[in-house]
């Protein structure tokens, strides 16, 4: 089971497996082994037998209502330490840019690691950065003036409310003379002037564990027990509502109902929910959210045959990226928010580089609404984005686009690889693609993993290596007909826009959504203790009728968004 | 985990090696070394590690040498100027991923590559339970000297090799310019301005330490765990803020920018060379290619052709196997090149009769044997340096199953070998005395330390 198969282990096993410390993300998510899934030596696995069993997202048997699974420790991952910053001091410098890469190769989303020690260095150069450019306007974060009530007075009140936003709850007492101390170092040791010792200040928080991690119940607080699992405490809520539909810290409206306790019930919890999904920091989630779960940003990094696509460059990659956030976030927010409208779409956000990729006219670098052929394109999967990510340099992936839809629309793991598989033949030895894949999946070694993938993958064979639509390959017409098993019954397909029909009315794809979401907003696998939490996740997006708003909310209304188990080895609870 | 050695056993070994290099296999050593017997030691010159990372296998008969000269193949030929201070220890496997079934798992083999640890949790979430040969060298170093760089990390491309001693993965610096920075940036500052400097961050690090000791105490064990690691980094800052600083008359230049592939690991080489000529570091461990497989990672420069991939992705040529050797052949000399560059930036500097390269020790290993099947046997590991004397070079050691094998003999199957003892003997060489390194698989590569 454990031979290779690149990224066919599943994202996620480690949590389930008890993540280690130190257990770290390596390397980008989607690790397709090139355009061949091909390793050569002894044995070949067998027949994988039909999908969806282990690791499939959609759930399955009833959970308990009662459980939740636990919520493991997280660091602010550079969008959040950026947009946090971007509230807490009015400054857009975007200073994690220089941050390690918080990709996570056993996760969709992105996760930060363990702090090594460039990893210090990194964050205490933004600490210091972010409080020397917060000097000059230090008075906008001061909640006094300091000649009025003394230095160390207004200190003080600066601890308790600059503090509580940076720290996203109260201090302790401990916290505060901890604090205080540092300032008084500051001015008697160091000798520095009010103001300065007030950067010295932002600079410990900036750095400390309270700002850097969510955890962010009052050490103080008695955990509130209800049954095997905790109830989160009103500021954890707060900020697990603020940094899932935001990525940032929470305003003052939500940190006023953490503290009137008003974040207790799922009821309070929804109207805060739709309250932050009406503000506009809720489309970048939304964007940041189809990007990581597509690993669109990868597409950086694709080097295209400059011979065979001219039309490719960083104009149109740009262009290819600003269209799919475009795209999502109009129809989540400003159009009907349906799963069926984000599959098939008829219409996108264009300009006049993207135009050609597309072969329609329209002018200049906006992006712009355009209808488009509903003959060649239905929604994201048919998105130039997608298809550049998902081709190979010098032509259409079905093996790569397969996978894509088969873990992350079906959320289906690969199964274990084969151990001798040859690599497929080149264009230059004739026939379609479609062809030289499907004598390559012949092999018997090639079936475990390609069986799987190539059907599905062959339905965007209309769309070349950066996604123009075409209907001949290496002067050969197109076949991109084929199927699929889903929802208990294999179905046929005629091409992508066949297929994406077939997703879009799917119920175990509309369940496989919502679990992607839960997955987003957990930072984690799920686990048993998850089901429950799941099925109502799933359940408010089972109807055509159902916005993706809508499951943002379940999300943030289900279990395991406001309960969790104890860890192993925790002491408090 | 880690065996350390009593100061008995270290002072035998210590003779053991003295006796290497007067007696049967002084002959192979040029001139110089023999009058640097005692370098490494406390009034000699320091000894340097540098580890390399690179990936996707070798085109493996174009690879080993026929002779004893390590650099007679096509692929090592970028080398034959040094030679002399070239060692090719062939035949060592990564036996705890073969044990735990991961035979051709070389794509996700980094982590065990300068461990010689595995936390077997299945392809690519796998990763490291100990620490790595640059982390426990550069402790060693620390141990009696506080430079200002004592680990330098860097991953010019894919993940670093580096771990720390719980098995986490050291963050990797992948930008020359901040990483010019971060060496010398205390050269351009005065030192009245640095002394307050380093006194404001000593305090604010005291702070952040307080706080983490106090953070971590509800946490579940794992939690707890990643509280630590942070902590140590913190401590880590610490220290360096009294570390020994820069030499006025090291006259750093900054790099310049760093904009493909190719730059970089010139920009890179110049700095580390840079590093240690400068005594910032001693130590250094380095990525120079993205052991996943993932990347569409192209050598346009090389002018690749008979590749599927036309433009020469080059882990889709490392896949075709023969058919591919054309390209792969060009790849992996051009990575010698890289090698030879930096070997040479190094042999360039004097030292007492030698060179700085003679008071060195790079040690280069590849993620797999062969990119068409991606194992983790027959590992290609290239050492160039002396030392301070300590190896024996110009050579090529064929252990295990390998051993006494005559003409370029390669091979796909397990030798039998594990890279553990290799580790080890390599910790001996840099003067950190080690009976065995890593986990499961004891001993020294007595083939190449005697």
């Amino acid at each position: 089971m454990d031979l290779f198969c690149p990224a066919a282990v599943g994202r996620g096993l480690r949590e389930r497996l008890g993540a280690p410390a130190g257990a770290r993300a390596r390397g980008p998510a989607l690790r397709l082994c090139g355009w061949a899934l091909a390793v050569a030596a002894t044995g070949c696995v067998g027949n994988i037998g039909q999908p969806g069993g282990a690791g499939s997202g959609a759930a399955g048997a009833a959970g308990d209502p009662s459980a939740a699974g636990e919520m493991p420790l997280r660091r602010l991952t550079n969008r959040e330490y950026d947009n946090t910053v971007r509230d807490l001091l009015g400054d857009d410098t975007q200073p994690a840019d220089q941050f390690a890469s918080d990709r996570d190769s056993t996760f969709a989303f992105r996760r930060a690691g363990d702090v090594a020690v460039q990893d210090a260095t990194l964050l205490r150069t933004a600490a210091e950065s972010l409080a020397a450019a917060a000097l000059p306007n230090l008075k906008t974060l001061l909640p006094c003036d300091p000649s009025a009530t003394g230095e160390d007075a207004c200190a003080l009140q600066f601890v308790g409310t600059f503090g509580a936003r940076a720290f996203r709850r109260p201090l302790t007492a401990t916290e505060t003379s901890d604090l205080v101390s540092l300032y008084t170092t500051g001015r008697t040791t160091l000798k520095l002037a009010f103001s300065d010792a007030i950067g010295l200040l932002i600079e410990g928080m900036l750095q400390s564990p309270q700002f850097l991690y969510h955890w962010e119940a009052p050490p103080n607080d008695a955990p509130v027990h209800d049954g095997a699992v905790l109830q989160l405490g009103p500021y954890q809520v707060a900020s697990r509502l603020s940094y899932f539909i935001w990525g940032s810290m929470p305003d003052q409206a939500l940190f006023a109902a953490a503290a009137a306790g008003d974040l207790a019930t799922a009821a309070q919890v929804e109207a805060q929910a739709r309250r932050l999904l009406a503000d506009p920091k809720a489309r970048d989630t939304l964007a940041s959210f189809f990007a990581d779960w597509l690993a669109l940003d990868g597409l950086a990094a694709r080097t295209k045959d400059a011979t065979l696509y001219p039309a490719y460059n960083d104009a149109v990659q740009t262009a290819m990226l600003g269209e799919t956030s475009a795209f999502v976030q109009n129809v989540v927010f400003d159009g009907d928010g349906r799963w069926s409208t984000l599959l098939g779409a008829t219409f996108s956000f264009i300009n006049q580089p993207l135009g050609g990729i597309y072969g329609v006219t329209v002018q200049g670098t906006d992006l712009q609404r355009t209808a488009l052929d509903p003959t060649q394109r239905a929604g994201f999967l048919t998105q130039p984005s997608f298809l550049a990510l998902t081709g190979s340099a010098d032509g259409s992936n079905p093996p790569r686009r397969g996978k894509a839809v088969y873990t992350e629309l079906l959320c289906h793991q690969l199964p274990p690889p084969p151990a001798n598989v040859p690599a497929p033949m080149p264009a230059s030895a004739g026939g379609t693609t479609r062809q030289r894949f499907t004598q390559h999946d012949t092999n018997a070694c090639t079936a475990g993993c390609h069986t799987a993938m190539d059907p599905i993958g062959f339905a965007f064979e209309n769309y070349d290596g950066i996604g123009q639509f075409r209907t001949m390959d290496n002067e050969l017409p197109v076949d991109a007909s084929g199927s699929l098993w889903l929802d208990g019954a294999t179905r046929p397909f005629t091409n992508a826009i066949d297929l994406t029909n077939l997703l879009a009315s799917s119920a175990e794809v509309r369940a496989c959504f919502a679990t992607q979401w839960v997955r987003y907003a957990l930072l984690r696998t799920e686990t048993d203790a998850d089901q429950a939490s799941l099925q109502s996740a799933a359940a408010s997006f089972g109807g055509d009728q159902s916005t993706v708003r809508d499951l943002m909310v379940a999300v943030t209304t289900m279990r395991s968004f406001r309960y969790r188990s104890p860890s192993p080895g925790e002491t408090s609870p | 985990m880690i065996a350390i050695r009593t100061s008995t056993t270290r002072a035998r070994f210590s003779r053991r090696a003295f006796l290497q290099r007067v007696g049967a296999s002084a002959a192979l050593l040029p001139l110089l070394h023999a009058g640097r017997a005692r370098a490494g030691t406390p009034s000699g010159f320091p000894k340097r590690l540098i580890t390399i990372a690179w990936a996707n296998g070798v085109a493996q008969p174009s690879f080993y040498p026929a002779g004893a000269d390590p650099t007679a193949s096509a692929i090592m030929q970028p080398l034959a100027a040094l030679k002399s201070k070239v060692t090719m220890v062939a035949g060592l496997d990564l036996n705890l991923m073969l044990d735990g079934g991961h035979t051709y798992d070389g794509h996700f083999s980094y982590p065990v590559l300068f461990t010689g640890s595995y936390q077997n949790l299945g392809g690519q979430l796998s990763t490291a339970a100990g620490p790595s040969i640059d982390q426990v060298v550069s402790d060693a170093v620390a141990m009696r000297v506080n430079l200002p760089s004592p680990l330098l990390n860097i991953a010019v491309q894919g993940q670093s090799t580096s771990f720390g001693t719980n098995g986490q993965i050291n963050t990797a610096e992948t930008d020359p310019a901040r990483l010019y920075n971060t060496l010398f940036a205390s050269q351009a500052t005065g030192s009245a301005t640095l002394s307050a400097l380093s006194a404001r961050r000593k305090s604010v690090l005291d702070y952040v330490s307080q706080e983490l000791t106090g953070f971590g105490n509800r946490l579940g064990t794992d939690d707890r765990a990643k509280i630590a690691d942070h902590l140590d980094s913190i401590r880590k800052l610490e220290t360096q803020l009294s570390a020994t600083t820069v030499s006025a008359s090291c006259m750093p230049v900054a790099p310049g920018a760093a904009t493909d592939y190719q730059t970089s690991m010139k920009v890179f080489a110049d700095l580390v060379a840079m590093a240690i000529r400068c005594d910032v570091t001693r130590t250094v461990s380095m990525a120079w290619a993205d052991d996943g497989g993932s990347g569409p990672y192209t050598m346009p420069f090389l002018s690749l052709a008979g590749s599927t991939m036309s433009i020469g992705d080059v882990h889709a040529v490392a896949h075709q196997g023969a058919a591919g050797y054309p390209d792969k052949i060009k790849i992996d000399s051009w990575y010698m090149g890289q090698l030879a560059y930096l070997a040479q930036a190094l042999d360039s500097t004097p030292e007492g009769d030698g060179t700085m390269l003679d008071n060195s020790l790079i040690v280069m290993g590849n993620d797999m044997s062969e990119g068409s099947f991606h194992s983790v046997s027959a590992i290609p590991y290239v050492l160039v340096g002396g030392a301070g004397g300590a190896l024996a070079a110009g050579r090529t050691v064929r252990v295990g199953s390998w051993a006494g094998k005559t003409g370029n003999y390669w091979s796909s199957g397990n030798t039998g070998v594990a890279n553990n003892r290799l580790l080890a003997s390599i910790c001996n060489l840099m003067d950190v005395p080690m009976a065995s390194f890593g986990t499961g698989y004891t001993g020294t590569l007595t083939e190449l330390t005697g």
